[in-house]
């Protein structure tokens, strides 16, 4: 029999799909008995859900434009200085 | 002389076709068209760097850095990859570099993140559910800053998995070559991970904890 623990062992696999048949079996009786792990199991999920769709954090114009310069500033400064050409 | 495209919406706009012309002149060393690839991706960049970072500061150093490495390879660029995904690789590797040569605060344990369980195997402690279903939280303005933060409260390995498997989506086996671990090793690092985020986001969203 399951106990939370192996059910935690499992659960970042179960959630991404990855784990064989026997194994969602015995999982899943688990979470449908424990409300603890189904918190978890859901818990977790979601965690996925938000991290994943967390993915455009805005970066001001400004600061932008500050990196093109200060690149671009570099970048001049690289291809002056003296190198062998072929 | 061949068209490149002027503003980041065109770039996306012509995407791979217009590729190869863009980078015929990068190779040829045409300065309009690198001050374009910094102006197009310049941003995104950024905003990928300070991900594995967490800091403007070294988010601004790692992109400087990536996009000087970018320009010193552009020679040995076959356009196999799109340049925009070309320049991201180079970005999170340069990350990468950066998280390994950082020494200044030991890496934080992360066990007192992770569910504790008692000698037979069950759970210590309750967990309450989340007050909301997560879409509707994804729709919240500061869930971002929110999960932002406890991203960053991860120790540097950490943080770095869940980047890589999580955000950037590559595949575990992907990540392992990245990082040079075994692919076993990321699972098992990408579990903690994951689960000491949750607890972090628990402190956020959870609903009251129901006395038993």
């Amino acid at each position: 029999m399951f106990s939370c623990e192996d059910v935690r062992a499992a659960l970042s696999d179960y959630v991404d799909g990855d784990v064989s048949p026997d194994l969602r079996r015995e999982l899943e009786r688990h979470l449908s008995e424990c409300r603890t792990c189904q918190v978890l199991y859901d818990t977790t999920r979601k965690t996925l859900q938000i991290v994943t769709n967390v993915g455009s954090f805005e970066v001001p114009e400004a600061a932008s434009e500050r990196l093109v310069t200060r690149i671009m500033k570099r970048l001049t400064a690289t291809r002056h200085a003296p190198t062998p050409r072929s | 002389m061949l068209d490149i495209p002027r503003t980041a919406h065109d770039t996306l706009e012509t995407d791979r076709r217009d590729d190869a012309a863009w980078i015929r002149q990068l190779q040829a060393g045409d300065e309009q068209a690198f001050d374009l690839l910094v102006r197009t991706y310049g941003g995104r960049m950024l905003m990928v760097a300070r991900r594995y970072v967490g800091n403007d500061e070294d988010a601004r150093d790692v992109v400087q850095a990536a996009y000087l490495s970018a320009f010193r390879a552009l020679s040995q660029f076959e356009g196999t990859a799109q340049l925009s995904t070309w320049l991201h690789r180079i970005v999170v590797n340069t990350a990468l570099m950066k998280l390994r040569s950082r020494r200044r605060r030991p890496e934080e344990p992360i066990d007192d993140l992770l569910p504790a369980f008692q000698e037979d195997g069950h759970h210590v402690e309750q967990f309450a559910d989340w007050c909301a279903p997560a879409d509707q939280l994804i729709e919240r303005k500061e869930t971002r800053a929110t999960v932002r933060a406890c991203i960053e409260q991860l120790p540097n390995n950490y943080r770095a998995v869940v980047m890589l498997r999580d955000i950037e989506e590559l595949s575990t086996q992907e990540v392992a070559d990245m990082l040079s671990m075994t692919p076993t090793a990321v699972k098992v690092r990408l579990h903690r991970a994951r689960q000491a985020l949750s607890t972090l986001l628990r402190a956020h969203y959870a609903q009251p904890a129901i006395s038993t």
